[in-house]
């Protein structure tokens, strides 16, 4: 019996483990997005900035896809992109209090919320990119 | 039993109290070109490519970071050591298995501590042609 419910014990911690151990988010942006340095011969259109509640289930191994997610930034469309691009994550009050109070913990495995925002300029520019050779 | 109780929640307001809005910031102003993009605007040659991981421990839900600040972007930048730049950034964070253990387990459930990381990978690249001044 003992040794029964130490098995169940280990499979169910071993599961839990093996679910939420994905908890990690992507900052995917526009293809050739620039993070601080700005490209030469750059001429800046218009300062960009968004932030999101990005929402997971199961501490993070699936986020909900139509419950206030949304991608952070757009495409800014031909011959412009983003560029000084900074990013911050934050697990503020509202994520505490949503992740932990509901069921004195155990909300965490069923609404895991982060408040992610990015902040950065729409830049043009004449140059194309050349693809780096390996 | 009264005594029980305020005990308890003191152990659900404290960590409330502490979360105090654990935030990472990933930001870089050096000269270093960060791109997710394929290149650059001049012919580059990638040098090497690139994993790299930080991760940082705090107290009390996220409410008492220690050491050094998170920062994907810095992180990227040191990984380009003499080179111009990075090509292919991927940035993500959040908690991979070691930081669940440490933060469920020994941390309790993060309530008394926890930690957090943050993951790069990219090409190093280098200019094919040198270019003047550098």
């Amino acid at each position: 019996m003992k040794t029964a419910l130490r098995f169940r014990a280990a499979v169910a911690l071993a599961l839990s483990m093996a679910l939420s151990a994905c908890f990690t988010m992507n900052h995917s942006f526009p293809s050739n997005t620039q993070f601080g340095h700005r490209p030469e011969a750059s001429v800046s259109v218009q300062p960009v900035k968004d932030v999101a509640m990005k929402n997971y289930l199961l501490s993070g191994l699936l986020a909900y896809t139509s419950f206030g997610t949304k991608d952070l930034a757009k495409d800014p469309g031909p011959g412009r992109q983003l560029a000084d691009v900074e990013i911050e994550t934050q697990f503020n009050w509202f994520d505490f209090v949503v992740s932990v109070v509901p069921g004195l913990y155990y909300g965490y495995y069923v609404w895991a919320p982060r408040h992610v925002g990015f902040e950065g300029v729409v830049i043009e520019r004449d140059a194309e990119v050349v693809a780096a050779t390996r | 039993m009264r005594r029980r109780f305020r005990l308890v929640a003191l152990a659900l307001l404290l960590p409330t109290f502490g979360s105090g809005c654990y935030t990472v910031h990933h930001a870089y102003h050096g000269d270093k070109i960060l791109t997710n993009g394929p290149g650059l605007e001049r012919p580059t040659k990638v040098v090497e490519h690139f994993e790299a991981h930080d991760r940082q421990f705090f107290w009390i839900h996220g409410g008492i970071p220690t050491g050094e600040a998170l920062n994907g972007l810095e992180l990227a930048a040191q990984q380009a050591g003499e080179h111009p730049g990075v090509v292919n950034l991927k940035l993500k964070e959040g908690q991979g298995f070691t930081d669940l253990l440490i933060t469920h387990v020994p941390c309790l459930l993060g309530i008394v501590c926890g930690t957090w990381s943050t993951w790069v990978e990219g090409d190093v690249v280098e200019y094919e042609t040198p270019v003047a001044g550098r």
